[in-house]
């Protein structure tokens, strides 16, 4: 199926030797493999831009000199293959065809050979020859990546060059070699991509069918190549080209081998395969071999499990460990005496004033500020496991277990992407075509906890459990995935059918993290939530101030206590009193308003809230007030993309009323069990 | 290869570019080519890229979906995988 580069010529053009007329090159790439920079070394001044006749894409030619000889450049637009699915790609195809360089030079990146070889294999069916220029050898050797130009020459049968463009490298070798192909001085014998035997008897009476009809200039081998692989404008164009009898009998057999498509494409990474492994040694064998060390640990279907809910402790761990102190010197030094100083400041002012500033603004969105230290390690925790790559694996071990417990496949990845935030998980629920189970699965997301929530979670629990934060706040987050299981398996079990989808996952190398991108990654979250803090939070802080200071002298007289105590019939099944359930509502509207509100109510900063719950609540109430907040209905916002993905407020409410369900079930389970083992008073 | 690929790749559940090298005996980046080559013919899809809503988020940047690729099957990509 090859057309012979040496015996090609231009018809009725006399070759470069015989007029002394320039060297005519294509200089073809895929994009962002440098092939500008070598475009511009090569033209320098000369380049002239205008447009492809009859397009609006840029082409850009110019003239280079070496030794004597001259050469016209035109750089063709960066394009993956040669088929015709974008204009760059007609432009290019039809450049070759029909202007007939004297050689193509394709440039490539070194460090994704497999990728970029695709579209060497469709230039070497078109009789023009081709030398490859393997560009950014440099970076490829710093990822770890070596290659043989020599052995990467034999094997593909035309010169190759390495090449470091951006420092000038290998540039006039390249424009050397050109010329000695273009010159007939070094012959072309290139390996091209097999058709596959289950199609060779086809190409063949494709190409018997053809040969006579084509218009000179389209070798009949790429014709039927480009039929077989779907190509569109070569169909079509078939179609004119051929007798009616033709064309009919060629319909019939490109119905008959649909699954030709595929092939064509497999059979050139098939041949891409055997080009690069000889000539290719990659990545480092040492990270390599650590990787799949590290991956026969952290991949395990039980081990890696075990890792993971290991490494969901040492989170925890760190958080309380580092954070705790410097969140206790921040209340100390800072909120409280900010708190004091404005006090002092608003002596004069009236008592409501003096009460909305200190008592409301300060105490409630003080409160989140001395959250910071929290936020800083929980997210600097986070950008290490995703820097170092083991971020990928938790996703990986998760899905896994899921699936051993019987959940639907397709709730992977909004489940997954619910432990960022359950907003874009709702939303990508969209990757289940089926209505049925995409609701169901937007059912399930909210139960997962949403970073949100853990770190309402790494915030409170130290402040009802100082002894042994750490254990509680692990216990709390395993008995969250407990639960999704437990309703996921009922879902899966009474309503789910066993429909699975495939995901593939990129599983990176493991590697060194690197500290800076972290440390940006973490403040720029921190900023992030303290501008949140600043707006939501001081305003829910506000309102609930307003609502505890009116109408009455004490907080058991105000507004918001006689709407939690029409509530506490339901609350004393799970211990909790009036306080502990008007600061789990106002997590409706965003999951840390809790901690402003349980601040603002028992009118404390966060040192002082500690001991006033510790005394307050007991170990019992607290586990509950703490399960209830992991479960309780999905915030205003998820609420709203429920609404948004479901297209109905029943399906919502049904969504609000699961949840609410469950976390008082839940909250009472727990709270009746922890009564029951002697937690149930104060100080337990 | 590609027929292969996309046959081990709609097995169902989670599958690694890891495991997907080792069944077709390439190296990752060429799995990782391949797949980019059937999305080009829209057989499959990246499913993790940032959905709508992660612009107000205040984790967004640390949200699970980032910093690594999932590929999911098309509607295509399925009939082609059952063929």
């Amino acid at each position: 199926m090859s057309a012979d580069p040496r015996s090609f010529r231009p018809r009725g053009v006399p070759s470069p030797d015989a007029d002394q007329r320039p060297i005519l090159i294509g200089l073809a790439g895929q994009p962002n493999v440098g092939k500008s920079t070598v475009f511009s070394i090569l033209t320098g001044l000369s380049q002239e831009v205008g447009n492809w006749p009859g397009r609006t894409v840029e082409r850009r030619e110019g003239n280079a000199r070496l030794e004597g000889r001259r050469f016209h450049v035109v750089d063709l637009p960066g394009t993956y293959s040669l088929t015709s699915n974008s204009e760059e790609e007609h432009i290019a195809r039809d450049f070759i065809l029909q202007e007939r360089p004297d050689v193509v030079v394709m440039i490539a990146d070194a460090a994704a050979l497999e990728r970029n070889l695709y579209l060497l294999a469709e230039l070497l069916l078109l009789p023009i020859p081709v030398v490859l220029g393997v560009n950014m050898v440099d970076v490829a050797r710093r990822e770890g990546i070596e290659f043989d130009a020599h052995v990467l020459e034999a094997a593909l049968g035309i010169p190759v060059v390495p090449m470091v463009a951006s420092r000038n490298e290998g540039v006039s070798d390249l424009l050397a070699k050109a010329a000695a192909v273009a010159k007939g001085e070094i012959t072309c014998e290139p390996d091209r991509p097999e058709i596959a035997e289950s199609h060779r008897e086809v190409f063949a009476e494709l190409k018997t069918l053809m040969s006579a009809w084509l218009p000179e200039g389209v070798p009949a081998d790429w014709a039927a190549i480009k039929l077989l692989e779907g190509d569109r404008q070569v169909t079509e164009q078939a179609e004119s080209w051929l007798p009616e009898a033709h064309w009919n009998r060629v319909h019939e057999l490109l119905l008959a081998h649909e699954d030709a498509v595929l092939d064509v494409a497999g059979a050139r990474y098939e041949w891409i395969g055997r080009m690069v492994r000889a000539a290719l040694r990659r990545p480092r064998l040492g990270q390599v071999s650590l990787t799949d060390r590290l991956d026969r640990l952290a991949t395990h279907p039980a081990w890696g499990l075990v890792l993971l809910l290991g490494v969901f402790g040492a989170v925890f761990w760190l958080t309380f460990s580092l954070a705790g102190p410097v969140q206790t010197w921040l209340d100390e030094r800072v909120v409280s005496s900010v708190a004091a100083g404005l006090e002092r400041a608003l002596s004069s002012a009236p008592a409501w004033v003096s009460g909305l500033l200190v008592d409301g603004v300060v105490a409630g969105a003080g409160i989140v500020l001395t959250f910071v230290p929290i936020l800083l390690v929980f997210f600097l925790a986070l950008g290490l496991l995703e820097d170092t790559g083991y971020q990928s694996r938790m996703a990986y071990v998760m899905d896994r277990f899921m699936h051993r417990i019987g959940l639907h496949g397709k709730s992977f990845l909004p489940l997954f992407l619910g432990f960022g935030c359950n907003v874009p998980a709702v939303m990508g629920s969209r990757v289940i075509e089926s209505r049925p189970a995409r609701l169901l699965t937007i059912l399930l997301t909210p139960f997962v906890p949403c970073s949100a929530r853990l770190l309402v979670l790494a915030f409170m629990v130290p402040l009802f459990f100082p002894a042994h934060p750490t254990l509680v706040a692990w216990g709390l987050v395993v008995g969250n995935l407990v639960v999704i299981a437990m309703v996921g398996l009922l879902l899966d079990r009474f309503v789910f059918g066993r429909e699975r989808l495939a995901f593939v996952m990129e599983m990176p190398l493991y590697h060194v993290p690197n500290p800076r991108t972290i440390v940006l990654l973490a403040l720029s979250n921190v900023w992030m939530f303290i501008k949140r803090a600043a707006t939501v939070i001081v305003v829910v802080s506000v309102v609930i101030w307003v609502l505890v200071s009116f109408p009455g002298e004490t907080v058991d007289e105000s507004w918001l206590a006689a709407i939690g105590r029409t509530l506490e019939p339901v609350g004393q099944f799970m211990g909790l009193d009036w306080r502990l359930i008007v600061a789990t509502l106002s997590a409706f509207v965003a999951k840390e308003n809790s901690i402003a509100a349980l601040g603002v109510i028992y009118g404390a900063d966060a040192d002082g809230l500690g001991r006033l719950l510790q005394a307050a609540v007991t170990p019992a109430s607290a586990l509950a007030f703490l399960v209830v907040n992991m479960l309780f209905v999905p915030c205003v916002a998820t609420v709203a993309a429920i609404r948004q993905e479901t297209g109905t407020w029943r399906w919502t409410l049904a969504s609000v009323g699961l949840m609410l369900i469950v976390a008082l079930l839940m909250g009472t389970i727990v709270y009746q069990l922890a009564a029951a083992a002697g937690l149930g008073a104060a100080g337990a | 290869m590609l027929k292969r690929l996309l046959h081990e790749a709609a097995r169902g559940g989670v599958g690694s570019t890891r495991e997907l090298s080792e069944a077709l005996g390439v190296s990752e980046s060429m799995i990782e080519a391949m797949m980019q080559e059937l999305a080009r013919r829209g057989l499959v899809e990246q499913a993790s890229e940032c959905r709508p809503g992660c612009e107000d988020c205040p984790v967004g940047p640390v949200c699970a979906g980032h910093g690594f690729g999932v590929w999911v099957l098309t509607d295509a990509g399925r009939r082609a995988a059952s063929h």
